[in-house]
């Protein structure tokens, strides 16, 4: 089985690439990959400082099996804490930035691992805090929606992970099986929300974004900005990213 | 629909603060925890630091304080006008990164936080200091309104598609120019597209009643100046009540922006410049 992986995105409007929060990781670069391969997308909280940082480290953790949700104590997670609070201390900061790193930096999570195949089978689990969205394609059909299942479920502030120790949010956690063919599709609220209420409304919304997958960066650009304008799409930085099993 | 305006640099909203700044504001503070209270004017000048402070904070990015908002604090006591002081000495309106880099000082000040381990412990914060408690004079509350509209009416006129100015009005209630309803009311009326301009009063007293906060009905305190500031206060639209319901608020249907004997140290969390994680305190 071959596994391709791909992601697009595009800053809020009036916000600059270097002000994008969003953050996602996949090991899928490497010609070969060895199982389990994980995936992770991140959302940094804009009211939030140093949160495209936070989103990075939680990623490219998960990705990178360094950082475990579902298995973690707290000592993974503290050790990626002190990495951030490291970073972000390097030089002086003004009395706003400093008391803005004493409240940390937040960010949603989704990963996904995927593990060897079982003949034609691949077993899956995944995690998540907050309202960046995970779904499962299957054929044509979505059959699976983690953790938001539909429009009406996104919070109006979702729970996040900070980057300063506190009140620990529960990540929560799903597993599966995946087959040939199927594709996984990971995207920040604002796309989430789009997608569930075009699916609500008897859309195929995932045949848009396979379809902006092969047309690439420029494509995507346009579509989600005429979304936006549209009011279609809420003014957020927006990410997605797929994954795809084919046979070989 | 009203209230709905994105707030963003190139469409920033405005804050205006109204501070009564008269020889009665010496007088001590009713609210306040165990009993402690000092004079009314340090209860204005913590409510104000706190929520500019807030305002910066909101603001505060990695790469600096980003303009969501214009500032404009107006004092009136023994004379009425912008009452900022070092730097930004007389001016009306100043940008938010303006705001927080001109403090007069910074103080620490020890804050109890969670310790993530199901305690709490001691943290120094800092806190800056950009108004000292002052109290001299007479409550010219109808020259502040007149004032007040001097100032918003041409940010309003520059800004006709943003999110409307909020104006925080902190007084013990005592006007000295007589009844500041219908100025209040012409305050009310101005408004840009999204909606008219907000107005919250904030009633520090020296009567020793609980705090208030965001009521229905009329408080019916013994303070007979209480009254007089929830019928001057905004009707708070629904979105605002949700989100100032999410701050732990009760703000039922019918909500004023009034608040009686407390500090409103949350309240410029109701707008939303992004997103805002449920568990940021």
């Amino acid at each position: 089985m071959r596994l391709s992986a791909g992601m697009l995105s595009l800053p809020k409007a009036g916000a600059s690439r270097n002000e994008y929060e969003d953050a996602w990781a996949c090991p899928t670069a490497c010609a070969q990959p060895s199982p389990p391969l994980r995936c992770a997308m991140a959302d940094g909280a804009s009211e939030s400082s140093y949160a495209r940082l936070w989103a990075q480290i939680l990623v490219r953790s998960f990705a990178q099996g360094e950082w475990d949700p579902q298995r973690d104590d707290r000592s993974q997670l503290d050790r990626l804490r002190r990495r951030w609070l490291r970073i972000v201390s390097r030089r002086p900061l003004p009395w706003y930035a400093a008391e803005k790193v004493r409240l940390g930096a937040y960010a949603t999570f989704i990963g996904v691992e995927l593990s060897a195949p079982h003949g034609a089978i691949v077993p899956w689990r995944a995690a998540a805090l907050g309202d960046s969205c995970l779904f499962q394609l299957h054929g044509d059909e979505i059959v699976t929606a983690f953790p938001i299942a539909s429009r009406g479920d996104f919070p109006a502030r979702p729970f996040a992970l900070c980057s300063r120790p506190g009140e620990e949010q529960s990540v929560l956690a799903i597993c599966g099986e995946a087959h040939a063919g199927d594709s996984f599709l990971m995207m920040t609220d604002a796309l989430g929300r789009w997608f569930l209420a075009q699916r609500e409304a008897g859309g195929r919304p995932w045949r848009t974004l396979l379809r902006l997958s092969e047309l690439g960066a420029p494509a995507f650009a346009r579509w989600v900005r005429a979304r936006r304008a549209s009011g279609a799409m809420g003014n957020d930085d927006v990410t997605f990213a797929w994954l795809a099993l084919r046979e070989v | 629909m009203p209230y709905t305006a994105e707030i963003s640099r190139a469409n920033p909203s405005c804050f205006l603060f109204l501070i009564d700044q008269s020889g009665s504001m010496a007088d001590a503070w009713g609210g306040g925890q165990d009993g402690i209270a000092g004079s009314k004017a340090l209860e204005v000048a913590t409510i104000v630091n706190n929520l500019l402070r807030n305002i910066v904070l909101k603001c505060s990015k990695d790469e600096g304080v980003r303009n969501y908002f214009d500032v404009g604090v107006i004092g009136y006591g023994s004379h009425v006008g912008p009452a900022f002081g070092g730097t930004l000495a007389g001016r009306d309106l100043v940008a938010v990164a303006d705001l927080a880099d001109a403090p007069l000082r910074i103080e620490d000040r020890t804050r109890k936080v969670m310790d993530g381990a199901g305690g709490v412990l001691d943290t120094t914060v800092k806190f800056p200091v950009w108004f000292d408690p002052v109290s001299f004079g007479g409550t010219p509350m109808r020259a502040a309104f007149a004032e007040a509209l001097r100032v918003l009416r041409p940010w309003i006129e520059s800004h006709p598609a943003s999110y409307p100015p909020i104006v925080f009005h902190i007084t013990d209630g005592e006007s000295t120019d007589g009844d500041p309803s219908q100025d209040a009311a012409d305050l009310r009326r101005l408004g840009t597209q999204d909606g008219p301009v907000m107005l919250f009063n904030i009633h520090v007293s020296s009567q020793p009643e609980q705090e208030i906060s965001f009521p229905a009905t009329p408080p019916g305190l013994p303070d007979a100046y209480a009254t007089m500031l929830f019928d001057m206060s905004s009707d708070l639209p629904s979105e605002m009540r949700e989100r100032l319901q999410m701050e732990g608020y009760a703000a039922p249907a019918g909500a004023r922006g009034f608040i009686f004997n407390a500090e409103p140290t949350a309240l410029v969390n109701f707008l939303d410049i992004g997103t805002r994680p449920a568990n940021l305190r």
